[in-house]
């Protein structure tokens, strides 16, 4: 069982995603954003970043960050980061469609490349990782990519290869919107992305 | 034009455009609160995007501002009490697709000439004004905003402070319908006009906030 941690901005979707609801029994500590650079990160398996994360408290822990990487650990980020310091991920930012769903034969164009993956198998399913999306990543070969844009831009993928460590990147934002009551697939995804986080096979 | 901060951390949904700079908003980020002099601005508006920890450290200088006749608009989802006598913020238990917002009569201009309609949909989605309430609100209160059951969603508060609170338990009113093609469109210019009108009272009433 991995124990997790959160850089903890204290927003209100925060505060509902990460401590007040039922996903915060997976969380082992939230460490607030503004006291990550002092944190001591041994005693934590995986790091969350979560999406909306204020970028000037981010700016000042990268290099923490990718240490804790370095270690072995593995760093999840939600949502687009604003900051080009994920390991080659090559973001492209996209406008975000949030009325895809309302359209004739609706396509999210979302695909599930990673149908073998253990996420996938036992823990949520496409429809589960559908509500809209901000963008793509196009990572470097090696890397997996388990959910993409019909025309193969990563969103949602695992980085094994640039780094000793694992990093599990993604441009949904799950934590934000379930936090802010406004996307119902993000409970669902939230309900199996959690448990397979802290139990599952990466 | 007296300036209006608009108080957050940096992230996307935070950022001001040159057309919002143009209306006088001016970005204050948030850990700049205990340096800046409120009192330079007409008002202060405290996004949802907002560290409450980090408001709850500094909750006397909110006080202080407001004893000085200031002017807050909060548009967090309050969960701790930085800010005087609004209460937590509360989710709704209707349904978004069944909740109706309610623009309740009154002499505020906040939401004059406003449809409902308006406000209640986004390209036939509803939802984006509010997903909670406030499950009580001050003595003397006026209600703004309410929904099908009645509960207050946003409301103008004269008498806690010396100064003027505005609680939304909404999205960011300012920034939502900004670029809408309909009458939720004034939305953001009314209530930048709605703070420097309270401004003004509060200061021909004694106040030193501008």
């Amino acid at each position: 069982m991995r124990k997790i941690a959160v850089m903890y901005s204290g927003s209100s979707q925060h505060w509902r995603t990460y401590k007040t609801s039922e996903f915060a029994q997976y969380i082992d500590q939230l460490i607030p954003a503004r006291q990550l650079e002092e944190e001591n990160l041994e005693a934590f398996d995986v790091l969350i970043i979560p999406s909306q994360t204020h970028t000037g408290l981010l700016d000042r822990n990268i290099q923490k960050i990718h240490d804790f990487a370095n270690t072995g650990k593995v760093v999840v980020t939600f949502g687009p980061q604003h900051r080009d310091w994920l390991p080659m991920h090559n973001w492209e930012f996209r406008p975000t469609n949030f009325w895809w769903w309302l359209e004739p034969n609706a396509d999210s164009g979302l695909r599930l490349l990673g149908t073998a993956h253990d996420l996938f198998t036992n823990y949520i399913t496409l429809e589960d990782a559908t509500w809209h999306q901000h963008g793509v990543y196009w990572p470097n070969e090696g890397c997996e990519v388990l959910v993409a844009t019909d025309d193969g831009g990563a969103v949602l993928y695992i980085d094994r290869v640039n780094t000793n460590g694992v990093w599990v990147n993604t441009t949904l934002d799950p934590d934000f919107h379930f936090g802010s009551y406004f996307m119902p697939a993000t409970e669902r995804f939230l309900r199996g992305f959690l448990p397979w986080l802290k139990n599952g096979q990466l | 034009m007296e300036a209006i901060a608009y108080v957050g951390i940096d992230i996307q949904f935070t950022r001001l455009t040159a057309e919002d700079r143009e209306r006088g908003l001016v970005f204050l980020y948030l850990y700049d609160l205990p340096y800046a002099d409120l009192t330079a601005y007409a008002g202060v508006i405290i996004t949802n995007h907002v560290e409450e920890q980090f408001l709850m450290e500094h909750k006397a200088i909110l006080d202080e501002y407001l004893l000085n006749g200031g002017v807050i608009f909060s548009l967090t989802e309050i969960s701790l009490p930085w800010l005087a006598n609004v209460a937590n913020w509360k989710r709704s238990p209707i349904p978004l697709k069944d909740r109706e917002i309610i623009i309740e009569p009154s002499d505020c201009s906040l939401f004059k000439g406003i449809e409902p309609y308006d406000i209640n949909y986004r390209k036939g989605v509803r939802g984006f004004f509010s997903r909670g309430y406030f499950e009580k609100i001050p003595a003397y209160a006026e209600v703004l905003i309410t929904d099908q059951s009645g509960v207050p969603i946003l409301y103008v508060d004269r008498h806690s402070t010396n100064g003027t609170i505005f609680a939304g338990a909404g999205t960011d009113i300012y920034k939502v319908f900004i670029h809408e093609e309909n009458t939720s469109k004034k939305l953001s210019i009314q209530m930048l006009a709605c703070i420097r009108e309270e401004a003004i009272r509060n200061y021909a009433n004694g106040g030193i906030s501008k």
